[in-house]
């Protein structure tokens, strides 16, 4: 079995240098793009993202390797193996990420990520401490049950992660349109982030925005109605205990309070917003609303603001 | 990630958090009540704003909606947090 490296762990660096050269061009674009306390809270989410991965990735790499010796298939390491792992390791990234939205249990962790208001490449690193707990490893086991090694996919899942590190900025506006058509890009995964009814729930690619295509689950980004980044009820402050626990707290109080088993089970599988009651909100009725208010026709306003109350932007431009 | 690593990433998030202050990003404010009424509306599934008051430091105003709530709109940084209040 080769050495592969941890391309996260070589990435560092230029996360770093780019993170410093973006806010740079933002203290001249537009200095409400980077706020410090909220870098400072999504990068100490990261590093202790870091540090959770350190402690569990010795119990998935063991688990991946248990159920490797139940493989289909006897699969080497040529680079062509690499190449295959490499997409069908973005289509089970897909399928958890869409979990990861869909199903309460998985949003708890993942929550952290879409806690920033703000959108920026500090925005990437505010990863969750929670995502063995949350059992989010369990997505990327039939890959090895096919017989990818464990090192291989633990390798191409590291280079999907950097992938994703560049597309969450605004200072790109979009990309040739033939990338577009094929790559996630920061314009598709601004979408994903923002919390625009019409967004919601849209764009879950990792690498290959072709998955969205294929599901329906694609949404373009539309310059009159630029994406407003967070989640439905954003956090009250910048807590770093805060945004790594809060979801999962919340399933705790819904649980012990809940009426029924039924309900019990409801607050952990069903989507966020789901309540036994019918009384919170969901994606589905925040888009219900919206479109019914669309239909009526009555808006006094026209949304616009990526900041909610800031004044807009040109749109970002079409890059060469 | 070996301790070293670990150091200089620790390092690296607290140095990058200062130059971000540093560099005076962040700021912004609620100016005008039809910037707080979008917000809110924004904020809130189905609110419908008719009325904005703001405070003289710019950071917090109340929203009045058509059915008799109230949003509460709070600056946390650069970015507007809302919490609706629903009607008597």
């Amino acid at each position: 079995m080769p050495e592969l490296p941890n391309p996260v762990d070589l990435a560092v660096p230029a996360f770093v240098a780019l993170v410093l050269v973006e806010m740079i061009v933002a203290r001249f674009r537009d200095r409400s793009r980077y706020c410090p306390r909220d870098t400072l809270t999504s990068l100490l989410l990261g590093f202790g993202s870091t540090i959770a991965g350190v402690l569990a990735g010795g119990l998935v790499f063991g688990l991946a390797t248990w159920v490797h010796q139940f493989r289909l298939f006897d699969i080497g390491y040529a680079w062509y193996w690499f190449v295959v792992a490499f997409v069908l390791d973005d289509l089970a990234y897909y399928v958890f990420h869409r979990s990861a939205h869909r199903v309460r249990w998985f949003w708890a962790s993942h929550v952290i990520h879409h806690s920033s208001q703000h959108y920026n490449l500090s925005t990437a690193l505010r990863q969750t401490w929670t995502g063995f707990f949350s059992l989010g490893f369990l997505f990327r086991l039939p890959l090895f049950l096919i017989g990818f090694p464990p090192a291989m996919i633990f390798f191409v899942a590291g280079v999907n992660l950097v992938y994703q590190f560049w597309i969450h900025t605004e200072v790109i506006g979009r990309m040739p349109r033939w990338f577009e058509a094929v790559m996630n890009t920061p314009s598709h995964h601004r979408v994903h982030h923002a919390t625009n009814a019409r967004y919601l729930d849209r764009n879950y690619a990792g690498v290959f925005i072709v998955w969205d295509r294929m599901f329906g689950t694609f949404e373009g980004e539309r310059d009159d109605d630029r994406p407003r980044y967070g989640i439905v009820h954003n956090l009250p402050d910048f807590n770093v205990l805060r945004a790594a626990f809060h979801e999962w707290i919340g399933i705790a109080k819904d649980v012990w309070h809940a009426p029924t088993w039924r309900a019990r089970l409801g607050y952990m599988w069903m989507p966020p917003g789901w309540s036994h009651d019918g009384s919170r909100d969901t994606s589905e009725t925040i888009k219900a609303r919206w479109a019914e208010r669309q239909n009526r026709g009555d808006q006094w306003k026209k949304p616009t603001s990526s900041s909610s109350v800031q004044a807009p932007e040109a749109a970002p431009p079409r890059a060469a | 990630m070996n301790w070293a690593l670990a150091a200089g990433s620790l390092a690296a998030v607290l140095t990058l958090a200062g130059i971000a202050w540093l560099l005076g990003l962040g700021g912004g404010g609620i100016d005008e009540e039809a910037e707080a009424m979008v917000a809110a509306e924004d904020a809130v599934s189905g609110f419908e704003a008719v009325s904005a008051i703001i405070a003289d430091d710019r950071r917090s105003a109340i929203v009045r909606g058509r059915d008799g709530d109230t949003v509460q709109l709070m600056m946390k940084g650069a970015r507007v947090v809302a919490r609706h209040r629903p009607g008597a």
